[in-house]
């Protein structure tokens, strides 16, 4: 132990073991995940689209008539969002229960985030890129959308609402 | 069945109708904002003079007429913005569309550049500090999705980036009048409904007290 390489920095042996076994638990969980990120050759989250971000209003997809919810031929759902210093738009979204939601959503400004509260809804929004996530809302009830990447003054206050709905399959039919 | 219908019917027209297109056609890429650095104070001087800005927006950008805006001091991108939108009717006035007609992008830009470098007008001494227009101002109010104005707007009101205008020295009148328009669908050209979002948020009174804590002093009538 008179070997102890953190000996210059910490004079308490009991201070140093507990140093010792942070540094052994961060390497073990870092190599854990390397080597499952090798092993099973998993890739950042989503897809990798590119769209200009300062001319976001005049793009086809990201258009402010082209927001919102839209439904698929398969009966899952699109939602269309821009993230813009300091709301998302549209800012009020409501969707179905239990159906897959696509959110697709672009930065108009700086890297914001989006987080959904009591659900599994969360991304990050680069400037530049499409975020893709899909996901599903198990329960009704309002929720909110907030940001979760600092982006500027008004980022507390940068939030909307996101209202989840039932959905007639599974009760009784009308 | 229906319900999920009906649900998505509401949905639909959550959504703003199609075929509106853009509220602006002004997006601040590098060329705009290169376009923008560029531009000559010099030469918008002259088109002010030829085109007369000074009936309405006074010789230096402060207006006699408190329900004009006072371009003084406002950023050059807000400015350049406004006259690209009067040009291309995405904001609706007959005069400013008649006077920007037949100017280039260029022209367009120097004259943005001669009136943000004016002096711009301050708030007036006694300005409405009542507490819960304070609160608005710089906390907002998040159950009704409003923003703090301070967040966009600058803490001292002059005014954040792009197309963020100044509030502070505007003529209450003005304040008033424009948040009425975003709030009633009048003026629409902020990208994304910024704006209007929270202007239909606000109620009369709120604008009011709104107005008279950014507005300037309205000067007296001369003897
Ligand atoms: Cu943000």
């Amino acid at each position: 132990m008179s070997l102890d390489p953190l000996r210059t920095i910490c004079e308490d042996p009991l201070e140093r073991k507990w140093v010792w076994l942070s540094l052994i638990m961060a390497f073990v969980m870092g190599g854990l995940l390397g080597f499952y990120a090798l092993s099973s050759n998993i890739h950042p989250p989503s897809n990798v689209e590119t769209i200009d971000s300062s001319r976001l209003h005049l793009s086809e997809e990201f258009a402010e008539d082209n927001l919102g919810v839209k439904r698929n031929d398969d009966g899952s759902l699109t939602v269309t969002l821009v993230a813009a210093r300091y709301g998302f738009y549209p800012p009020r979204i409501e969707v179905p229960v239990d159906t897959p939601v696509t959110f697709r959503i672009a930065s108009a400004d700086v890297l914001h985030g989006v987080h959904v509260p009591f659900t599994n809804m969360a991304t990050m929004i680069v400037p530049g890129y499409i975020s893709e996530v899909t996901t599903t809302f198990p329960r009704t009830g309002e929720f909110s959308l907030l940001c979760n990447e600092y982006c500027g003054l008004g980022h507390d206050s940068m939030w909307s609402r996101l209202v989840v709905v039932p959905e007639s399959a599974g009760g009784e039919s009308s | 069945m229906l319900r999920l219908l009906v649900v998505l019917t509401g949905m639909a027209l959550l959504i703003p109708t199609a075929g509106a297109g853009p509220s602006s056609a002004v997006a601040f890429d590098v060329a705009t904002v290169k376009m923008l650095k560029a531009a000559d104070p010099a030469r918008g001087e002259a088109l002010a003079k030829e085109g007369k800005c000074k009936k309405c927006h006074g010789d230096f950008g402060i207006s006699d007429d408190p329900e004009d805006v006072n371009i003084a001091g406002m950023s050059t991108s807000y400015l350049y913005k406004q006259l690209k939108d009067y040009q291309e009717k995405n904001r609706d006035d007959r005069d400013m569309y008649k006077v920007t007609r037949e100017l280039d992008e260029q022209q367009l830009a120097d004259l943005a550049a001669w009136f943000a470098a004016q002096q711009p007008a301050q708030p007036a001494a006694d300005r409405n500090m009542d507490p819960a227009v304070l609160q608005l101002v710089f906390r907002g109010d998040p159950e009704r999705l409003i923003k703090a104005c301070a967040s966009c707007h600058g803490r001292d009101g002059r005014g954040g980036q792009f197309d963020h205008p100044a509030l502070a020295g505007q003529y209450p009148e003005y304040l008033v009048y424009t948040m009425t328009e975003f709030k009633e669908g009048d003026r629409g050209n902020d990208i994304y409904s910024r704006m209007r979002v929270v202007a239909e948020a606000l109620t009369e009174a709120e604008i009011e007290g709104l107005a008279a804590y950014y507005g300037m002093a309205v000067p007296k009538e001369e003897e």
